[in-house]
């Protein structure tokens, strides 16, 4: 039995160091991870969102939250506000939607979404306004937790904004002085294969030849090793996603207090949309667009003129976009992790979210022997091209409940030769009937039942069916919809705007008791 | 009674005065709680349960002396009169308090609380005298001044230990304040005793001798006073 002891990570950013520092972390004692970053090529520099799940896991690498806000000029995260994806401005006026952290299971005992419908909230209250104070309190800029509140915990649900590089730095930092990574810096010039199709070595250009049992890919788009070396193919998603490019630019805010907004901000385009993310010095924009419906030149204008005068003296960079994934993450004794294995565009924020997944599956289920690795490589293949496939389907839902129709990208997103099948069986569904815990019965599914609903009751609520309305709970569902409207006032008082907790973050610390 | 704090100036406070006589113990009725020092648990222990608080707006550990275990109810002043046989220090400098007049503070000046019955314009003792100096009352008090931010420098320096070895905890207990309901009291936090005995012998050979332990001990001793608090409670509800 050939003991799986040694790990080589190829690549830093965000995938190679959170997947070093959390295999090191949790097999530390069992393996020698080392990670091999090239001093030339630069990380890709964007990926600012995150799920709640971050929050687990820096606190189970160890770092202090207080010292990661700090470090990553890092803000909070409540939720994505869609604007203008429901209708076009121009017929219907601005129209935006939140789609939360804080879901109605954390605070509500039975589902709140046929009693919206029928109603007990109130006319003209939006879904998420009706079933959390948060929708308000992103619409204020205030931000989820106070000085008080330990490391960690929140008085609603979040997550974060945060500066690629410098979490990159971050985790590279803990990794190699608290958690024993070997850092090496080096360019890989070439990758050996051993007789079995295994991947035996790395060579460099300045640590000479790297053996290792395991080999992790985060070579970003490039996939170095699972996608060039070992051939495995890209499975594209440009017949369901069309955004293949992006355009971003990072602008300063207008004044030192402007405000911090605690949601991601994505503003629905002629060719694509906009993404907004604001981070303590500065926001991070951005448009994903569609090649085929627009030019880079009109694309970048059209960033511009979203940024106004901010963006005067400011160049624009362009990324191009691979949609889709390869046809498997892991492949004989390699497993990709982040853009080596997959990217979609960043809507509702996934890929960070499945480079933890992919961690805590990894250091879950890690093979200890190469016996046991092909077992192992099947599991993460499987439940990997679900998760992907998972989100495609959530992503094209957003195109697809859309009401506009005022250029070729919204109307060529209708067409059902884009729309995958399965999403099409669950929308036919879902025109006549709310949905049911019993559709999403894998505990994989990246998104839950109330991830839908909120983009459901956001776009496009049904005209539906009173059938799961119980008679005996509408009362208590008028209660709980006014006991939220009532507790803003207070909320209002006592939290602080993102930007002021922000501040005192800079000189006070959040504790862990 | 509402605080209503002001820095003092000779300008301002011209005709002020201090009346000794008045500054009774019924002004802190509502006073749950007060900063005490670290210096002064020892001395207060046998009078008051010593707890951490941590302050709104900064999420910072403070120690606090308490007067009671339901907001804004101080259970230790009856009659006028203090039941306690020893006042912590920023107690005894009331009307009188020390702010800090700048973000580092390093710098501090003298305020009063002027809601106090004790500053009034008729009886009692001027504040500042026709030249515009400090009177008897003022020059004690800033004597005191330059006690208390010294106290206070090393009480956040002793705290900032406690934390740095993670030994401040959470606490609640469960007391029936009117004899028959129980009401949860939460919002403090205590030392936990099982770490402080684990921690690394280095530092508690250097906590015996620069009288840390003896500041720890004190504070936890003073729990004992929770009892006395919960009883006056019971007996202020029978009146």
């Amino acid at each position: 039995m050939s003991k799986v002891t040694d790990v080589l990570v190829v690549g830093g950013g965000t995938a190679g160091w959170l997947a070093a520092a959390y295999l090191a972390k949790q097999r530390g004692s069992r393996v020698n991870v080392t990670l091999v970053e090239s001093p030339d090529i630069k990380t890709i520099g964007v990926g600012e969102g995150t799920w709640p799940t971050m929050r687990t896991t820096l606190q189970n690498l160890g770092i202090s939250e207080t010292r990661f806000l700090r470090e990553c000029q890092a803000t909070f995260k409540q939720a994505s506000k869609f604007v203008n994806w429901k209708n076009d401005p121009k017929v219907d006026g601005e129209n935006f939607y939140y789609h939360l952290f804080d879901a109605p299971s954390f605070k509500w005992d039975f589902s709140p979404v046929p009693y919206w419908l029928a109603g007990a909230a109130g006319s003209d209250v939006a879904y998420a306004d009706a079933v959390s104070l948060q929708e308000r309190v992103c619409q204020h800029n205030l931000a989820p937790k106070l000085m008080v509140n330990k490391e960690y915990e929140g008085l609603l649900h979040y997550a974060y904004h945060l500066d690629a590089g410098r979490f990159a730095n971050l985790l590279k930092e803990v990794a190699t002085q608290e958690l024993g990574v070997n850092y090496i810096q080096a360019n890989v010039t070439d990758v050996t294969l051993a007789e079995n199709g295994d991947i035996h070595s790395v060579i460099t250009d300045q640590a000479g030849e790297i053996t290792a049992d395991l080999f992790i890919d985060c070579s970003g788009f490039k996939s170095l090793l699972l996608g060039e070396k070992l051939g495995v193919e890209f499975v594209d998603y440009d017949d369901v996603l069309f955004i293949d490019r992006a355009v971003t630019i990072q602008v300063p805010y207008e004044s030192p207090d402007a405000p911090i907004a605690s949601h991601t901000i994505s503003t629905a385009q002629e060719a694509g949309w906009i993404w907004d993310i604001g981070l303590t010095e500065r926001r991070g924009v951005g448009y994903v667009y569609s090649s085929r419906h627009t030019t880079d030149e009109q694309a970048e204008q059209v960033l511009r003129d979203y940024l106004g005068k901010a963006a005067d003296d400011k160049s624009a960079r362009r990324i191009p976009i691979k949609v889709g994934r390869r046809d498997k993450m892991w492949k004989n004794n390699c497993l990709a992790i982040g853009l080596s294995g997959a990217f979609m565009e960043p809507l509702e924020a996934s890929a960070i979210f499945l480079i933890e997944a992919a961690c805590y599956m990894l250091t879950d289920f890690f093979p200890e022997d190469r016996e046991s690795m092909d077992y192992v490589a099947q599991q993460f293949n499987q439940s990997f091209a679900f998760r992907w496939d998972k989100v495609v389907e959530f992503i094209k839902l957003h195109y697809v409940l859309s009401g506009r129709d005022d250029s070729a990208f919204w109307r060529d997103n209708k067409d059902p030769k884009t729309i995958p099948p399965a999403l099409q069986q669950r929308l036919a569904h879902w025109q006549n009937h709310i949905p049911s815990k019993y559709e999403f019965s894998s505990v994989f599914e990246p998104f839950t039942k109330e991830s839908y609903e909120f983009i459901l009751m956001g776009m496009s609520p049904l005209n539906s069916s009173q059938e799961k309305v119980d008679p005996s709970l509408i009362q208590k569902a008028k209660d709980n919809f006014a006991a939220i409207q009532k507790a803003w006032p207070e909320a209002e008082q006592t939290l602080l705007t993102n930007r002021e907790l922000l501040n005192r973050i800079k000189k006070h610390q959040f504790h862990n008791v | 009674m509402k605080s209503n704090i002001e820095l003092l100036n000779s300008k301002q406070h011209k005709t002020l005065k201090f009346d000794m006589a008045k500054n009774g113990a019924d002004a802190h009725k509502e006073r749950q709680m007060t900063i005490v020092y670290a210096a002064e648990f020892p001395s207060i222990a046998a009078s008051y349960p010593i707890v951490f608080v941590k302050l709104p707006d900064t999420g910072e550990f403070k120690a606090v002396a308490l007067f009671g275990l339901q907001r804004e109810k101080n259970v230790l002043v009856a009659n006028g009169k203090w039941q306690s046989f020893t006042l912590p220090i920023v107690m005894r400098a009331y009307p009188f308090i020390f702010v800090p007049t700048n973000e580092e503070k390093t710098s501090y000046s003298i305020a009063a609380d002027l809601a106090s019955e004790s500053l009034n314009e008729e009886s009692g003792e001027l504040l500042f005298d026709e030249s515009g100096e400090p009177g008897t009352t003022l020059q004690q008090v800033q004597e005191m001044l330059g006690d208390a931010v010294e106290h206070e420098a090393r009480t956040t320096v002793f705290i900032d230990a406690l934390v740095e070895h993670d030994l401040l905890e959470a606490k609640s207990l469960d007391a029936k304040l009117d004899g028959v309901n129980s009401t949860r009291v939460d919002g403090f936090y205590m030392i936990n005793d099982k770490k402080l005995r684990e921690l690394d012998p280095e530092i508690t050979h250097k906590w015996l001798q620069n009288g840390y332990l003896d500041i720890i001990f004190a504070h936890l001793q003073s729990q004992q006073q929770v009892m006395n608090l919960i009883k006056h409670h019971q007996i202020q509800q029978d009146t």
